[in-house]
């Protein structure tokens, strides 16, 4: 997850030293509740990544930060079209899946990489980001919606390269 | 349910977030619309994207004795602080060496019949946690469409649940007689929950899950699990029983003698599939 939220290995180290030296300060609070210490630790790293010099700016203050509960009501029918995702082939699109996680926000590229690599569930996510769990839902959604746009145009775009190199 | 209303809520669905009451209403959506359980499963093919794509990355050796080392320069040096270690080091090393200690007696020794129910019991729970799974027969889990009918049921579900067959003769040799077909709540749509009567008239779910959602939670090994032992059991007198086969999770629950069950397992192992 360090090196995902870092832009470099050596700052993706600090990032992991400077998580087990907080979360070693921080012993004493720690209750051992129903998550276990996992999410507690990311809770760290996110924190420590975010709180990092130079970074206070890009805390999450996404202006489309809302619960699910409205975000979904918010919703019509061309917003909630989920088409593109349809469209991809995800079996062929490694590099290209790559790019578009990078340059998704921050906020969503957190939530999606602890939602489909670490496995956390949305309560967990909820945790480690000091949002609601609502939050995380319409995140997720938007983050899987651009995830989805995003590869639909790469695959536009290649059909055409291939479409002029054919020609 | 409506197209439009799942389409807000495949994520969660698909996840396994959603309530009881509203996973029951997008499973029943799901048998009459094919777009929407297309959706579910590009979530699910999104996800696995992800993970190839992004591997694991192996740290550098060199960070662990660098992360060592910054946490000894943090040493307290005064009798308090040398006392707040003792609470902060030695005690959790000292239960996460016994937990290792457990882990590799476990595993080099042949468990009692009672160990195995306990490790199995631990892992049926994790998974239960982890996919929201009901152990309670609510009403409205039952499926009156699926009909009581063991062969008329595997047909209608054989194309989600291809080993129904397998489980249901197993079961019956071991005098659980079938007693209807349930929908249980679980995070694909690839599940269903059987209802078998005991032979004291004691109710058993069998609830089975696709070799696919058993590589999504990653439960095949329930000790390298990062979210067992997370989930407390939820009632006292629930008998709670699980195998791994392959990479097929058989998952037992209800209240039901522990024994037969424990043989039933011995049974799906030593048979196979």
């Amino acid at each position: 997850m360090a090196r995902r939220l870092a832009a470099t290995e050596a700052e993706a180290e600090d990032l992991v030293q400077e998580t087990f030296a907080r979360a070693l300060r921080a012993f004493r609070e720690f209750e051992l509740r129903e998550f276990g210490a996992r999410p507690w630790l990311f809770k760290i790293l996110h924190n420590t990544f975010y709180t990092h010099a130079g970074r206070s700016r890009r805390q999450p203050t996404l202006l489309d930060d809302v619960d699910f509960d409205n975000f979904a009501a918010e919703l019509d029918d061309a917003a909630a079209d989920d088409s593109a995702a349809a469209n991809v082939d995800w079996d062929h699109c490694d590099e290209e899946l790559k790019h578009a996680v990078e340059s998704l926000q921050p906020e969503y590229r957190t939530v999606l990489l602890l939602w489909a690599l670490e496995d956390l569930s949305y309560r967990e996510i909820a945790e480690v980001c000091r949002c609601a769990v609502g939050t995380v839902m319409s995140r997720l959604y938007r983050a899987r919606q651009l995830l989805g746009k995003k590869l639909a145009t790469y695959a536009r775009e290649r059909n055409l390269r291939t479409e002029r190199f054919k020609s | 349910m409506t197209c439009r209303n799942f389409r807000k809520y495949v994520g969660a669905f698909a996840d396994g977030e959603l309530d009881t009451e509203s996973n029951a209403e997008a499973l029943e959506h799901l048998n009459i619309c094919l777009a929407c359980a297309e959706r579910v499963t590009e979530v699910h093919r999104m996800k696995e994207a992800l993970r190839r794509v992004f591997e694991p990355e192996v740290a550098p050796v060199a960070l662990g004795a660098r992360v060592r080392s910054a946490i000894r320069t943090e040493r307290p040096r005064s009798a308090d602080s040398a006392r707040r270690w003792l609470h902060r080091l030695v005690i959790p090393t000292g239960v996460a060496a016994a937990v290792v200690a457990a882990v590799a007696v476990w595993q080099v020794r042949e468990p009692s019949p009672a160990e195995t129910v306990t490790v199995a019991a631990r892992f049926v729970s994790q998974v239960q946690h982890a996919h929201q799974m009901c152990c309670e027969h609510h009403a409205h889990h039952h499926d009156p469409r699926l009909g009581r009918d063991l062969d008329t049921i595997a047909e209608r579900l054989s194309a989600r649940l291809p080993n129904i067959r397998v489980i249901a003769p197993d079961l019956e040799k071991h005098g659980f007689r079938f007693h209807s077909a349930n929908v249980c709540p679980m995070m694909n749509t690839s599940s269903a929950h059987l209802l078998y009567e005991a032979r004291d008239g004691r109710m058993l779910s069998v609830i089975t899950m696709a070799a696919k959602d058993c590589e999504g939670v990653r439960f095949r090994q329930p000790c390298e699990s990062d979210r067992l032992g997370a989930f407390v059991e939820q009632t006292a007198d629930v008998t709670v029983l699980g195998w791994a086969v392959g990479c097929s999770g058989y998952i037992l629950c209800g209240d039901a003698p522990a024994m037969d069950l424990y043989n039933l397992a011995l049974a799906i192992r030593d048979g196979g599939q």
